[in-house]
């Protein structure tokens, strides 16, 4: 199938006199159709240069980054993207109606919708109609976190790139966020997620790509067949922990003990899972939790292999 | 671009300390003889016209603007049309004030002549290139530096022109006369709207800066890299 995004060999770097920092190392990667895909990796890794490249507000120095087969800044391209920025210090003179209307409109939007898709977006996201007549200025973290979302997916975009979404939102911003990355990918869009918060990266994400020092280290594949690196847990209390390894073992279950009564089931089948449970249920043994997991936090602890 | 252009009006009219220093400056510009005050009008221009391009960027609201099917030299088209309208709004409350204090002290005469369209056009055609100067140097400059740079370069030309003729270094004077007549050239309006004098040497200069300076803006501002949030 042919990727929707294509980046090949990108070289970037800052900094024309003096110290020159590359900020991207020939990053080559492929984003299919319908794909979430997650960017990961320390602060200052690249990943927001990346999204910059993408988005055409960077060029690169090499390299070639295409998306549907046109250059990145083609307006056919961008008339099918949504973006939410990280940094949210847009147009605090607007009211959020009036930011709302402005983005439908510069997306190709009806003007004889404003009112309606303004209202409906807020909706969306939670916001209510007394917070849309205020200025943008007056607005919390989280509410414009929440306007930033409403406005990248106005018109519902078949590609969306999304830095930092949920980054200083409350729980239910969280879940807001969730919710509509998960509705995007229900309706089959395309979506780049950059983000630090690696429990809604595992919720939402098709794949991961790992950035560190501007260069690709990593790439885990999440849901589906050829996912590598989920993991079924078993939690029971810490203190009956030897003797659920006992139990599963007795069972043909190898289980690799974690913190805090944690077990690792090698296998990840549903029905794998349900002798595991039913194993240490015959042993007596309480299970506290079952999940399933790509543990990303550990794997973002791990050295990177070259 | 109509959007772009409430957008503008929006962002300067909505703030109330932006709003009541254009009234203080079109009562200025209003007081006879109407509109000919040109430092008020020029200092309207400024705060209008002032971070146009640059605060979009610094704020992070360029890139959001730029990531949606719309070009830059459209942007950057949009831009302009905002600071003329918002120049035009304020030369109409101008007129207004002027009708106002010519029916209190007399001189309503005056106004309803032919003088007054011509002056208003006038004032938005040399509005015009200043805009386009100051659009050009906010792709240049960060925050408010279009504002300081072309009162610099305004000083500086001045007074180079000026030293050049006191020490006897007349190539000095020459040279900053001759880049301020072709880059901020004074059409005379007046003159030219009134049929006089046309085609004049000074209009085809106004011609060539104003297309010269959208140009290289829209060069500036397609080459320009906007990493996020910075200018």
């Amino acid at each position: 199938m042919t990727p929707v995004i294509s980046v090949e060999a990108v070289t970037k770097t800052y900094g024309r006199f003096g110290q020159k920092t590359r900020a991207l190392d020939g990053v080559s990667l492929e984003v299919r159709h319908g794909e979430t895909l997650g960017l990961i990796g320390p602060n200052g890794a690249g990943k927001t240069t990346l999204l910059s490249c993408l988005l055409g507000f960077l060029r690169p120095d090499s390299g070639s980054l295409r998306i549907e087969g046109r250059a990145v800044d083609d307006l056919w391209v961008r008339a099918r993207t949504g973006y939410m920025p990280e940094r949210l210090g847009f147009d605090r003179d607007l009211s959020g109606a009036s930011f709302l209307a402005f983005h439908w409109r510069l997306s190709g939007g009806d003007p004889a919708r404003d009112t309606v898709e303004v209202h409906a977006a807020a909706d969306r996201v939670g916001l209510d109609r007394l917070a849309l007549g205020k200025k943008l200025r007056t607005y919390s973290r989280g509410m414009l976190q929440r306007i930033g979302m409403a406005q990248a997916t106005l018109g519902n975009p078949a590609l969306l790139f999304l830095d930092e979404p949920a980054s200083g939102t409350d729980p239910l911003g969280v879940a807001i966020v969730r919710e509509h990355i998960l509705a995007a990918k229900a309706r089959g869009a395309t979506i780049v997620l950059n983000s630090h918060q690696l429990s809604e990266v595992e919720r939402v994400c098709d794949r991961v790509v790992f950035i560190d020092h501007g260069r690709l280290t990593r790439t885990e594949t999440l849901t589906g067949e050829a996912a590598s690196r989920r993991r079924s847990i078993v939690r029971v209390p810490p203190d009956r922990l030897e003797q659920a390894r006992e139990a599963l073992a007795a069972a043909g279950i190898s289980a690799e003990p974690g913190p805090e009564g944690a077990l690792r089931l090698a296998e990840t089948s549903e029905t794998d899972v349900a002798r595991a449970v039913k194993a240490l249920a015959l042993a007596d043994v309480p299970v506290l939790e079952v999940r399933s997991s790509a543990e990303l936090e550990e794997l973002f602890r791990e050295a990177p292999p070259s | 671009m109509t959007a772009m252009v409430e957008r503008f009006l929006r962002q300067k009219f909505e703030s109330p300390l932006v709003s009541v220093t254009l009234a203080l400056l079109a009562l200025l510009v209003a007081t006879p003889p109407a509109l000919s005050n040109g430092p008020a009008r020029l200092v309207a221009l400024l705060l209008i016209a002032s971070g146009a391009v640059s605060r979009d960027a610094s704020s992070g609201a360029l890139q959001m603007i730029l990531a949606r099917p719309i070009s830059r030299t459209e942007y950057l088209g949009g831009r302009l049309l905002g600071v003329m309208a918002a120049y035009a709004i304020f030369l109409a409350a101008a007129t207004i004030f002027a009708f106002l204090l010519s029916f209190q002290f007399g001189g309503t005469a005056t106004l309803l002549s032919a003088a007054l369209p011509r002056a208003l056009l006038g004032a938005l055609l040399d509005g015009l290139q200043v805009a386009v100067f100051l659009l050009l140097l906010s792709t240049l400059l960060p925050s408010f530096g279009d504002a300081l740079g072309y009162l610099f370069l305004w000083i500086g030309f001045s007074a180079a022109a000026g030293f050049g003729t006191a020490l006897g270094k007349e190539g000095l004077g020459k040279a900053a006369r001759t880049v301020q007549a072709n880059l901020l050239p004074d059409a005379r309006w007046d003159a030219v709207l009134a049929g006089r004098n046309l085609p004049t040497e000074a209009l085809g200069r106004w011609v060539l800066a104003v297309t010269f300076c959208f140009v290289l803006a829209a060069v500036v501002l397609s080459r320009r890299e906007f990493a996020y949030g910075q200018d």
